[in-house]
């Protein structure tokens, strides 16, 4: 209050003579200069009294205006200089004063003042003519009521009242006046001002709309550039800017304005129709004004793209068919296409997108137009191209991680994940958050472009580069030709205005790029060279084969011999999104193709992936996709694939043999060669069934039996008879020759074979011409087997162990035919027999796996080689016995005790002694992991060949004695005791597993006891 | 396309890999046959079987057993007639229109060798002699101008004649007696081809001996007296191939020995240019000249596939593939649209009028068209199929 109590009494003295000088002149004496130099004390008070702002209020100023309005009663007897010198009080009176709250009646009276006096000839104030300075006070005077009218105020209301109408349409005309033929820049400007005030701050909707033709027509002379006179610039920006507001503000289509139902009576001018008829006028104005396209400064030449930009965007109804309009559209595009690559540099992203869905709409624009964009379409190609090219080298936030898995994890491709039925992708490009709103604005603009451009030199430009070009802009030409094509053949599809505006010549040509795409990609995708192809690139050429599938369907079939086998070689690949991207792909072959399922589509064209496989692994092709892929599709197709595999095989072992070196790929190799070998042994012809029933019944020679009583006083009698007669014989004649001539030792083995395989060989001679079932698969796998031996010797113990594995795995299949399985144990025994001695346990697990697997297939076939085998076998429980027994010093007492006891009850003289009681797995305290699956494996092994192979009876002691403890095992008791039961009983009594049979004893009288057996 | 490059860089290319492995005979391949339109190939194997495959597809259309005994040569007359040569002292002349090729059976003999399938409808039947392996050879029937008839040369009972029957008439057209004063042997080898000039018709026989006889048939039609003009012995060992070239200019023969001699077509008593080859590789069998005359291959016992200049006797590529010996190499017609492409592959660009109309499987049938197919079937029952040159 103090503060205003001072300006008060400052501005009180000013205010009192200002007062007296007025009154004075409407007497006879009055002094125009009195009140000239008054005004001007006065004027000098307000100024310093705006500072700091809103010490004015409107009463300081209503009290004020007192004496101004005195002297505005007299003016036509005061100065010009007066009367600029009132205006301007009341100029700062209002901005400072009154502000908001200037009452409306003098608003409007001030009005009328001010436009008056801002008139080149104000007749009303009986001048003749005015001054620039007094019509520019005017003009800012007016600038400053309007722009602290409020909308909805009392003043807004008053002055917007349709009685009010003619006196703003007498303002606007003064201020259009004003700015065209206004002396000099001051008053162009301040007129400039009043009428952007007053537009911005008064004029609804409805009035601007019926004022429109005059002030777009007065501004478009004022906007046209004359030679005679060159305007201020902050004029033109100043135009051109209440120009695009007017236009924004009646030409868009607003749903309804909400003033609207205020003034219910009116009904709106601004239709569809007044719009349409206005957008006509329109043009001619526009195209006046675009010529202050050449203007030299810049900021007007932005001006002018705003309204043309950003305003008429909005205004599509204009673009209707005018080619010139479409021409200025044109040029402002291509100006902002050109900055496009600079601001994609950047990193404001925010302006990245907007410079880009502007482009965009105007392109949209100019479509709708049917505006050739020929031109347009190939610089387009280019800038996004590079666009597109620079986002992908910038460097940000990882989006995400891609996990590398390893090469032989994902050999194992999940089949459950092929069942996923996803056909959609992602885009492929984005890598860094921040990239991600950039991509998606390209890519809306290429589909656009695809979708609506007439012509297709978007797409021939970005055809052409791409081939040529590499690195990011190769992904950029292939994305961006991708998503213009893409759209241009499956959005336009469905398209309404397609049905009615067919054009052929476009998506036809479209189907020229595709094509392209398509051998592009195709090529990209089976690049053999050792050089790994960029991931992207490969992501988007599995889109194109997709999208060629798509728009091909059940065709497609065709190309599956080109197009499938890429496709799961990308599978193969570590990438894991490029394995999602390729299962799409292969949802989306399956579904054009109209299969059934991705395991139909492998199946059904299994003999091009065939193909395709061997060729890579005969041109020893060292990536492991290959093998990988064969290895699903065997998964997949099963047996009936295998009959076309010889070669594939064929070519694996050769690559075995030359990429020994490479441990990952033999692996894999090898685990190929299993799946082989495992499916093949699936094949129904080879599916293990019914064993028995295929090896003949001669093969059992008859079972040891035990000896009965009445057998053995036979077998004495016959005995003693037999000594008899030799006695007698040795005494009468010589020996006879020898039977069969004498062999070297070393023959023993093969000699054995021979006998071995003799018989069945001769009951089979019948059968023996006999081809084997399935005889391609079973050659097959025939080889297979017969192959590992040349790599069982080899370094890597997991070869060895897989090599076994796979013995282990075809021997049932191969078992089918004997003719063939029997040379083949030949064949194989010796490398087996020394996988025995491995030095790696788990190989001698394997091995003995393989001579248990032998026997159970072979039976007595096996019998010689048992027999010779068997002290290796003895040999390898006693080692592990005394591996056992020196890995832990102190011996439990229990055991011990144990050991002592079944020693006692051990065969005399067997090597096995001692290291029996070792055989139970609970009866110690740790378990060394190797050494009990060795033990299992024996165990096996030697079940096996109790079950299978006819053995001595002392043999089998041992072997009861090398089971040991695993007797216990139901299976093992089951075997052993279908054998000999009462040897099983015996070992058992030695173990103390059961009670020794006690005889009863008569201890006096009717008292019976057991007596103690000794055994 | 690599393969275009001049010859001499041909070392540094990495080796050649085939387009395609056709799998489906489970005996050996003894003769494979491109039909003219160059969308079929006909295989035959050891076991009387044929398969007519799809090349745009690479899959069978046709498999039947159309001799008992193995396949000895193959052939095709008109747009929709095949004539099959067996060891059964058969030639069968099949129609197989292409309308009906959906109604046969696609089993290929690797998966079931033993069911009966639908064979096509024979139209003619020979009973011709095959003691030996030779296979037969034909041509269009010059006697009688825009004539569909053929001949076919097949060897006669007697060492070293030859029979030459008239089709469709099966009419005896000539015997043709072993070459006189020559112990040639059997008859290994036939072609029948008229000279440059179209003047006449010769018949081209190779012999167990090794010794080639190049035969003419006299002026006066009424007679149809042939006369041996030439004889001569380059190799050592029986004519396993003899192939002119199409212009009749000269002719190509393989024995078993490693030669391969080239012959300029002699004129009545007059000489013959010859030039011998020795390949050091024992065993080429299957001469095929291509179609423009430029290009010959081999088929070796050795399992390779050999590309010879017709013009050098060059050595231009050796096709590696098939593990166990090759018996039968045929080349596809080059067609003459498909020669010029490749110069102008920006031609193609404004040519694509044409095919913009074509669907996704009329373009695959139009690239199966114009390749330079190069097809070599092996005794592992497997058909190689090359692009080159």
């Amino acid at each position: 209050m103090e503060g205003k109590n001072a300006v008060f009494q400052k501005l009180k003295p000013p205010c009192v003579a200002l007062s007296q000088a007025a009154l004075a002149l409407s007497g006879p004496q009055g002094d125009q200069q009195a009140v000239t130099s008054r005004l001007e004390t006065l004027k000098y008070e307000l100024s310093s009294a705006t500072s700091p702002p809103s010490t004015l209020d409107p009463k300081l100023a209503e009290y004020a205006f007192f004496p101004i309005s005195q002297v505005l009663k007299v003016s036509h007897k005061v100065s010009l200089r007066a009367l600029e010198l009132a205006i301007q009080c009341i100029a700062i009176l209002v901005d400072q004063g009154w502000r908001s709250k200037v009452p409306a009646q003098l608003a409007a009276q001030l009005i009328i003042l001010c436009t008056m006096l801002a008139e080149k000839n104000p007749k009303g104030l009986g001048l003749a003519e005015s001054t620039p300075d007094l019509r520019a006070g005017g003009f800012w005077c007016l600038q400053h009521l309007f722009s602290v009218i409020e909308l909805g105020s009392e003043s807004h209301s008053l002055l917007t009242d349709e009685a009010n109408i003619p006196q703003l349409g007498q303002t606007i005309s003064v201020a259009l006046e004003g700015i065209y033929d206004g002396i000099d820049a001051e008053v162009q400007l301040a007129a400039m001002h009043a009428l952007e005030a007053l537009v911005l701050h008064v004029l609804d909707r409805e009035i601007q709309a019926s004022f429109l033709p005059g002030i777009v027509s007065k501004l478009t002379r004022v906007l046209t550039p004359q030679t005679k006179q060159r305007r201020n610039h902050r004029v033109l920006t100043g135009c051109l800017g209440i120009l695009g507001t007017l236009l924004q503000n009646t030409l868009t289509i607003v749903p309804s304005p909400s003033h609207a139902s205020d003034r219910p009576k009116v009904k709106s001018v601004v239709d569809a129709e007044w719009q349409a008829q206005a957008a006509t006028q329109l043009k001619p104005a526009l195209t006046s004004i675009f010529k202050l396209k050449s203007h030299s400064r810049t900021d007007v030449q932005d001006a002018l793209g705003r309204l043309y930009g950003l305003h008429i965007l909005d205004l599509d109804i204009l673009i209707t068919t005018d080619q010139f309009v479409a021409g200025l559209l044109q040029t402002i595009l291509f100006d902002w296409m050109q900055s496009l690559p600079t601001i994609m540099q950047g990193s404001d992203e925010q302006a990245k997108i907007s410079r880009m869905s502007r482009i965009q709409a105007g392109y949209d624009l100019l479509i709708k137009g049917g505006v050739s964009t020929v031109t347009m379409d190939q610089m387009l190609a280019n800038i996004l191209r590079d666009s597109v090219a620079v986002t992908l080298t910038l460097s940000g936030v990882k989006h995400r991680t891609a996990p590398i898995t390893s090469v032989v994890q994902s050999s194992d491709l999940d089949m459950m994940r092929l069942q996923q039925g996803s056909t959609s992708f992602t885009t492929p490009l984005i890598q860094y958050r921040g990239q991600a709103d950039t991509i998606q604005a390209v890519q809306r603009f290429a589909r656009l472009i695809g979708s609506s451009s007439r012509s297709s030199s978007f797409a021939t430009d970005l055809a052409r580069s791409l081939r040529q070009s590499d690195g990011k802009a190769q992904v950029a030409n292939l994305w961006l030709l991708l998503t213009a094509t893409e759209s241009a053949l499956e959005d336009r599809r469905g398209g309404v205005e397609d049905l009615l505006d067919v054009d052929e010549a476009d998506t036809s040509s479209y189907h020229i790029f595709l094509e392209e795409l398509y051998s592009f990609s195709l090529s990209l995708l089976s690049d053999s060279s050792d050089e790994p192809p960029d991931t992207q690139l490969q992501a988007l050429a599995l889109r194109a084969l997709a999208l060629r599938a798509r728009i091909a369907g059940k065709d497609f079939r065709y190309e599956l011999v080109d197009a499938l086998y890429p496709v799961l070689h990308t599978l193969a690949t570590p990438d894991e999104d490029l394995q999602q991207d390729s299962i799409t792909t292969l949802n989306i072959f399956t579904s054009a193709c109209g299969y059934k399922s991705v395991k139909d589509l492998v199946v059904e064209n299994v003999d091009y992936l065939t193909n395709a496989v061997a060729l890579r692994l005969n041109a020893f092709d060292v990536s492991p996709q290959a093998p990988q892929v064969l290895l699903m599709m065997v998964r997949l197709a099963g047996p009936s694939l295998l009959p076309y595999l010889q070669d594939s095989v064929e070519s694996i072992f050769a690559a075995l043999e030359d990429y020994h070196g490479y441990p990952l790929l033999v692996e894999l190799l090898f685990k190929v060669l299993a799946v082989i070998a495992e499916e093949g042994a699936k094949a129904p012809q080879l599916a293990i069934m019914n064993v028995e029933t295929t090896i003949p019944g001669s093969m059992f020679e008859e079972r040891w039996q035990p000896t009965t009583v009445f057998g053995l006083a036979n077998l004495l009698r016959e005995h003693a008879k037999e000594r008899a007669e030799q006695k007698r014989a040795s005494d009468e004649s010589p020996q006879t020759h020898p039977r069969r001539p004498w062999k070297d030792i070393d023959d023993i083995d093969n000699d054995a074979a021979d006998q071995g395989s003799e018989s069945p060989e001769q009951q089979m001679v019948d059968a023996a011409e006999l081809p084997p079932p399935t005889p391609r698969t079973y050659n097959l796998l025939f080889k297979i087997a017969e192959l590992t031996r040349h790599f069982l010797p080899s370094a890597s113990p997991s070869l060895r162990t897989s090599l076994l594995f796979l013995v282990r795995t075809t021997v049932p299949a191969i078992a089918k035919h004997e003719n063939s399985f029997l040379p083949l144990i030949n064949t194989l025994w010796p490398e087996i027999v020394s996988r025995l001695d491995d030095a790696e346990t788990h190989v001698v697990c394997a091995a003995l796996e393989v001579v248990s697997v032998l026997c159970e297939h072979a039976r007595d076939f096996m019998r010689s080689r048992i027999t010779q085998l068997w002290p290796r076998l003895v040999e390898i429980h006693h080692g592990m016995a005394k591996d056992e027994g020196s890995g832990r010093a102190p011996k439990s007492t229990g055991l011990a005790s144990l050991s002592l006891h079944s020693s006692m009850l051990a065969p005399s003289g067997g090597p096995i002694k001692g290291a029996v009681s070792h055989a139970h797995p609970s009866s110690r305290g740790y378990d060394d992991t190797s050494v009990r699956l060795l033990r299992e494996a024996l165990v096996d092994c030697v079940t096996s060949i109790v079950k299978s192979v006819q053995i001595n009876p002392d043999v089998f002691d041992e072997a009861v004695e090398l089971v040991g403890f695993a007797l216990q095992q139901e299976k093992v008791e089951a075997v052993f005791v279908e054998e000999n039961s009462d040897a099983v009983w015996l070992a058992r009594l030695r173990h103390g597993r059961v009670h020794k049979p006690q005889l009863p004893q008569m201890i006096g009288k009717g008292r019976w006891r057991f007596a103690d057996v000794c055994i | 396309m690599a393969l275009q490059q001049p010859l001499n860089q041909q070392s540094t290319l990495p080796p050649a890999q085939p387009v395609y492995i056709l799998r489906g005979h489970a005996a050996q391949i003894h003769a494979v046959h491109f039909l003219p339109d160059n969308l079929r190939l006909l295989t035959g194997d050891a076991e009387g079987w044929i398969v007519l495959w799809s090349l745009p597809i690479r899959r069978p259309l046709a498999v039947w057993k159309a001799h008992k005994e193995p396949i000895l040569g193959l052939g095709s007359w008109g747009n929709d007639k095949i004539i099959t040569h067996g060891r059964d002292s058969k030639l069968y002349v099949w129609q197989l229109r292409a309308e009906d090729e959906a109604t046969f059976s696609t089993t290929l003999p690797i998966d079931d060798a033993v069911s009966e399938r639908k064979q096509p409808w024979l139209i003619h039947s020979l009973t011709v002699n095959t003691l030996n392996f030779c296979s037969f050879a034909m041509c269009a029937d010059g006697t009688q101008s825009h004539s569909t008839d053929i001949l076919i040369a097949t060897p006669g009972v007697s060492d070293g004649s030859t029979n030459i029957t008239a089709l469709p008439s099966e009419q005896r057209f000539a015997t043709i007696p072993s070459p006189p004063g020559l112990k040639t042997g059997m008859t290994m080898a036939l072609a029948l081809t008229y000279t440059a000039q179209r003047s006449s018709l010769r018949l081209l026989a190779g012999y167990e001996s090794g010794h080639i006889a190049v035969w003419e048939r006299g002026p006066n039609t009424s007679t149809t007296r042939w006369t041996a003009i030439y004889t001569t012995k380059q190799h050592s060992q029986p004519i396993l191939s003899l192939a002119p070239t199409p212009d009749g200019s000269c002719f190509f023969t393989s024995s078993a020995d490693a030669i391969i001699a080239r012959y300029s077509m002699p004129e009545a008593g007059g000489a013959c240019e010859e030039k011998v080859l020795q390949t050091k590789h024992a065993g080429q069998q299957s001469i095929s000249v291509r179609s423009d005359g430029k290009i010959f291959s081999t088929a070796g016992w050795d399992g390779r596939i050999r590309v010879y200049s017709v013009k050098t006797l060059k050595e231009l590529a050796v096709l590696k593939w098939h593990k166990e010996g090759c018996y039968a190499t045929a080349f596809a017609r080059i067609h003459e649209s498909a020669a010029t492409d490749d110069a102008g592959g920006k031609a193609e660009e404004e040519g694509d009028l044409v095919k913009r109309d074509l669907t996704v499987s009329e373009q695959r049938v139009e690239k199966a068209r114009r390749t330079h197919w190069l097809a070599a079937g092996s005794k592992d029952g497997k058909v190689s199929l090359w692009d080159i040159y």
